[in-house]
């Protein structure tokens, strides 16, 4: 694991194109970007702009065409579907708009997941699980469906399922899109109290009063990144590459 | 591991619950398709697989004589060549003769005929099975005068004698002669035949067995190491010697050697392995229609595989997860076929008429072997089920499936490029399986339309079988036919009656070698015919037209000429341009001392052996002249001629009380029976070819509804810029019967190139048949059409703005 400060993430000239039907759109281009260790950083812009499809790579949900990524000091970048599954288990956590849980799965077995993609022990499994849902404070719906929860408790959830493998990384994309303004407070508050606790936290938020819970913010424009603000507004870097 | 994969399994069970009617349409068409498959490899593995009742039986195998000039593929043995082969063969450790009779045996309830098997004194060691109670016969028994000695079957011994365990020294009255028990066999050994009561030594006598007389069956063991093939090409040389040795200059002669199991059931093997195929083909329709539905299931969960891919799990283990499924779904539908399949085969054989037609048919059931083929096939067709949904799901496109808020499409073109596969294959298979059971239809009533050479309607059947410590002298066989024939000739409702040793389609035959007068002595040709003993009234009772001449009467005795009558093709076979009647011939080889035999009269021609086959030269002699122990009456009466069986049976016990009568038939029944296994592969292939239907029709009617499910915003489009009703419902038609047809085409290629397979069933028409390609096709067709219009119809009365609406 890296030291606090040092770069967990470092991304060079990262371009993402799309190719449909003979017409090329350019998701991203030349995207030049650090995370350090321990940082909580977010990413906004207009829709369209490629935060998403930014935070997918950055997941390893996808690949970019062209650039290097070194996660943790190892390039990712170029591995095979069967490597960056192995990856996403151990080293990044997710958290979705629509939450992403599996309906027909427990809240337990929902959190359980991945840990059981990772081959861990039942009672490793279960203090694992059962050590998230109370960070969360959900333990006491263990045993209930998804469909059986509200959003903002869903939302929990998926932030329990997110850390309990403890990820280097946790990559959230617009976690508070589908909550009314009360839970998605609680669930920034949620992640807010995890970066403290030391974990690292990429956002993505078209929400400036959610985008100021993080340590710097990125701004996307037409796949580019046109600003990133660290501190009090403080201008840490410009930089506009033309796609 | 286990953990995981008790994960999915419960994982897997819950999806299942999840949809049940999904689940349940899934389970029942794998149960259809592996429970054809379980109940046709539990028949296979009865009658072709399971070794038989005997010890080591793959190392068994029969020999016998042939003779390919004279048509004789499998012939008895004689008992002077059994001999020699057991001296002079090296290539087996042990040879020995048997020659199943039935036997009359005296008993307080009546006479009554029971099975039984004369069999040489090292039967039993070469066998490998020693008696429960007692012992087997030793070599001096099998000697003529010491053999009044009988060993029981199991069930014999528990039917008849109440299992007394002192059974060992009493005695039973077989035909007429006191024999004394010396054993009893235990219940597994049932050799040579299932239903044998007991058996008794062979003790050859050349005196009343007759020296020329092939009726044995010979069984022989191979020595280890030896193969079928040497041990054949060892006979080849020593048939050929014992040829020139003792033939006199007969030819064509020669020695078969064939496998227990190859010769016990070889010639339905051909049947079998089309059974095999229908039910293969009903298995992949009902697997494309589970892949059908398996991936419309997994359209909806695209974003929950999507998921488990994010969380980090690799495509082989979402792989596991999605076969672990549908291996489940299988399993559900092999214990269901398990259980159909259990009931088919009650149902068969309780459909099987009195006398069995598939050898070993009671064996059938399910046992070890046919589980574990039902857990292989049900597994495999997991696989199979499984094996297109978990390739378009192991790598899903995770960025934008898990952006998406509602998911339900398919996976867009792809998909659609199988489901057509899935409907093509299933069209095709469909075709080929309709196609079968229509041409065995056809074929079957071509059969039913052959004239046999016989009227069976209102005519009786039964067997006697006369023992030779009674009727020892042929004056005494005589006169018991005469006096039989006369009573029930008496009998009110009977309008003829006569005696026939060979009964047409009974499944018994006799061929005998004969001389024309004048054929040149330096002649090598060998002449064969049927030969029967009869009397004058069987040809009226049979209703077989008299061409020529005349029939028997009572004239034809022992001491009048020797007369014969012979049919129609073997008048046309040896006077081809002269009239047969006044020509002689003997029996035997120009050498024999027969005396010649002058023809009285030419009868129409029977088909004697089977239905389909082209009658062959038979001749039939008075019995008067040539009595035989074992004979058939034929009583041809004015209603139905079961009603007048215990009439003829007690006129036939009026003679001799203790005679006992068998086989007691309608000649309906006896046809019935000859036809059965063409018959019970047509009702199967029928059943095969309409399940096969019935799925395909399912799955293109399930494609077609998933598609205008899928399509309703573009028919909406379509709608509102203009399209009408008639239009959608040509789009949806003109979809569904494009890849119908391409089926079908495939389909009729298919049955052309695998007609060779089947032609061999097939009796009367060409395995391709234009009628029956033409009529399955257009048959199939339609029905598809059907299957494809109530969706279509659906789609053409969609609410445009309602379709516009649904995303």
């Amino acid at each position: 694991m890296s030291e606090r400060n040092q770069a967990l993430i470092r991304l060079e000239g990262i371009k993402k194109v799309f190719l449909a039907e003979e017409v090329e759109t350019h998701a991203l281009g030349n995207i030049n970007l650090e995370i350090k260790n321990g940082e909580y950083v977010s990413i906004t812009g207009p829709s369209g702009c490629g935060k998403s499809t930014l935070l997918a790579i950055l997941g390893l949900l996808d690949s970019p065409s062209a650039g290097n990524y070194w996660l943790d000091g190892k390039p990712v970048a170029d591995l095979s579907f069967a490597k960056r599954a192995h990856i996403r288990n151990r080293e990044i956590g997710f958290i979705f708009q629509s939450f992403n849980l599996i309906g027909d799965l427990t809240v337990y077995e929902n959190v359980e997941l991945p840990l059981t993609y990772r081959g861990i022990s039942g009672a490793e499994r279960k203090a694992l699980v059962t050590e998230a849902l109370e960070k969360v404070d959900m333990a006491h719906r263990a045993k209930h469906l998804p469909s059986q929860l509200s959003g903002g408790q869903q939302q929990r959830v998926a932030v329990a399922r997110a850390v309990a493998g403890r990820p280097l990384i946790l990559l959230a994309d617009e976690p508070t899109g589908n909550l009314d303004s009360s839970n998605g407070e609680a669930v920034m508050q949620l992640l807010h109290d995890l970066n403290q606790g030391g974990t690292t936290i990429c956002i993505v938020t078209h929400d400036p009063r959610y985008a100021q819970h993080a340590n710097r913010t990125i701004n996307l424009f037409d796949g580019c990144i046109v600003r990133s603000l660290a501190g009090a507004d403080q201008e840490e870097s410009l930089e506009v590459v033309p796609v | 591991m286990t953990g995981p994969l008790l994960q999915d399994i419960r994982f897997g069970v819950r999806m299942l619950g999840k949809n049940p009617g999904v689940t349940l349409l899934a389970v029942f068409a794998l149960a259809l398709g592996i429970g054809a498959n379980t109940a046709t490899f539990s028949i296979v593995n009865a009658v072709m697989l399971r070794p038989l009742s005997v010890k080591d039986s793959a190392n068994l195998v029969m020999l016998f004589e042939t003779n390919p000039q004279a048509g004789i593929a499998r012939g008895l043995v004689s008992y002077f060549n059994f001999v020699d082969w057991k001296e002079q063969s090296s290539a087996f450790s042990d040879v020995a003769a048997f020659s199943t009779q039935p036997f009359n045996l005296r008993s307080e309830a009546g006479p009554e005929r029971i099975s039984g098997a004369r069999v040489s004194s090292d039967f039993f060691r070469l066998v490998g099975s020693s008696p429960a109670l007692g012992r087997v016969f030793t070599a001096d028994e099998d000697k003529p005068g010491n053999n009044r000695v009988v060993i029981l079957s199991h069930n014999n011994w528990q039917r008849r004698f109440g299992s007394d365990p002192n059974i060992e020294g009493k005695t039973l009255v077989l035909d007429g002669v006191s024999y004394t028990v010396v054993g009893v066999m235990p219940p597994d050994f049932q050799f040579p035949e299932k239903k044998v009561d007991l058996w008794t030594p062979l003790a050859f006598d050349s005196r009343t067995d007759g020296s020329a007389v092939h009726n044995l069956n010979v069984v022989a063991r191979l020595k280890p190491n030896v193969t079928i093939e040497q041990a054949q090409v060892e006979m080849d040389t020593l048939g050929r010697q014992l040829q020139e040795k003792n033939a006199n200059g007969k030819t064509g002669w020669g020695v078969g050697v064939l496998s227990l199991s190859e010769y016990t059931v070889g010639n339905i093997k051909p049947a079998f392995v089309i059974l095999f195929a229908a039910v293969a083909f009903v298995l992949l329709i009902a697997c494309a229609n589970v892949v059908n539905l398996l991936l419309a299931r997994a359209a909806a969960r695209q974003k929950e595989i999507a998921i488990r891919s994010a969380l980090g799990a690799t495509p082989f283990r979402i792989i596991r997860q999605l076969f672990t499924e549908s291996a489940l779904l299988s399993l559900l539908g092999g214990a269901l076929g398990l259980l159909l399949a259990f009931f088919g085969i009650k149902l068969l054989l309780a459909s099987l008429p009195g006398s069995v037609s598939i050898p070993r048919a009671d064996e059938i059931t399910i046992d070890s072997q046919v589980l574990i083929f039902t857990i292989i096939v049900s597994l495999l067709a997991g696989v199979l089920c499984g094996l297109a949904p978990a390739l378009r799901l192991s790598k899903p496109d995770l960025n934008g499936t898990l952006k998406e808020v509602v998911k339900g499409a398919a996976g867009g073109v792809s998909n659609r490029r199988i489901r057509n596969l899935l409907i093509v294959s299933e069209v095709a298979l469909a075709l080929l399986l309709l196609v079968s059971a229509g041409l065995m239809v056809k074929s079957f009533v071509r059969l039913q339309e052959v004239n046999p050479g016989f009227r069976p309607d209102n005519v009786l059947t039964m067997e006697v079988s006369l023992p030779k410590a009674k009727y020892a002298e042929s004056y005494q066989m005589a006169a018991f036919y005469r006096q039989s024939l006369e009573q029930i000739a008496a009998l009110p409702g009977v309008h003829s009656v006569g005696v026939i040793s060979h009964l047409p389609l009974s499944g018994e035959n006799a061929n005998t070698l004969f001389t024309l007068d004048g054929q040149a002595a330096q002649s090598s040709d060998e002449l064969y015919a049927g030969y029967r003993v009869t009397s004058s009234d069987y040809f009226s009772a049979m209703s077989i037209p008299l061409k020529s001449g005349r029939a028997f009467n009572e004239r034809d005795t022992d001491q009048a000429q020797p007369v014969v009558i012979i049919n129609e093709t073997m008048a046309r076979r040896y006077w081809p341009k002269e009239d047969p009647l006044g020509k002689r011939i003997k029996r035997g080889d120009l050498h024999s001392t027969r005396p010649w035999l002058t023809v009285v009269g030419v009868v129409g021609d029977v088909r004697h052996s089977a239905v389909n086959q082209e009658p062959k030269p038979e001749m039939f002699l008075p019995y008067q002249q040539n009595p035989v122990p074992d004979m058939y009456f034929a009583v041809r009466t004015d209603a139905n001629p079961k009603g007048i069986a215990p009439a003829a049976r007690n006129a036939i016990l009026s003679v001799d009380k203790d005679q006992p009568v068998s086989n007691v038939k309608s000649m309906g029944e006896v046809m019935t029976e000859a036809n059965f296994g063409r018959r019970a592969m047509t009702v199967l292939l029928i059943i095969f070819a309409a399940v096969a239907l019935a799925l395909a029709i399912v799955g293109i009617y399930g494609v077609i509804s998933y598609s205008v499910s899928q399509r309703q915003k573009e028919i909406g489009i379509r709608m509102s810029l203009g399209a009408r009703q008639i239009d959608v419902l040509k789009l949806i038609l003109r979809q569904g019967m494009i890849v119908v047809l391409i089926g079908v085409g495939i389909g009729l290629v298919l049955t052309v190139v695998s007609g060779s397979l089947l032609s061999s069933l097939l009796y009367g028409v060409s395995a391709t048949d234009l009628v029956t390609l033409v009529g399955t096709s257009a048959l199939l067709s339609l029905v598809a059409l059907v299957a494809c219009l109530i969706p279509a119809r659906r789609a053409a009365k969609l609410d445009p703005m309602i379709s516009l609406r649904c995303e």
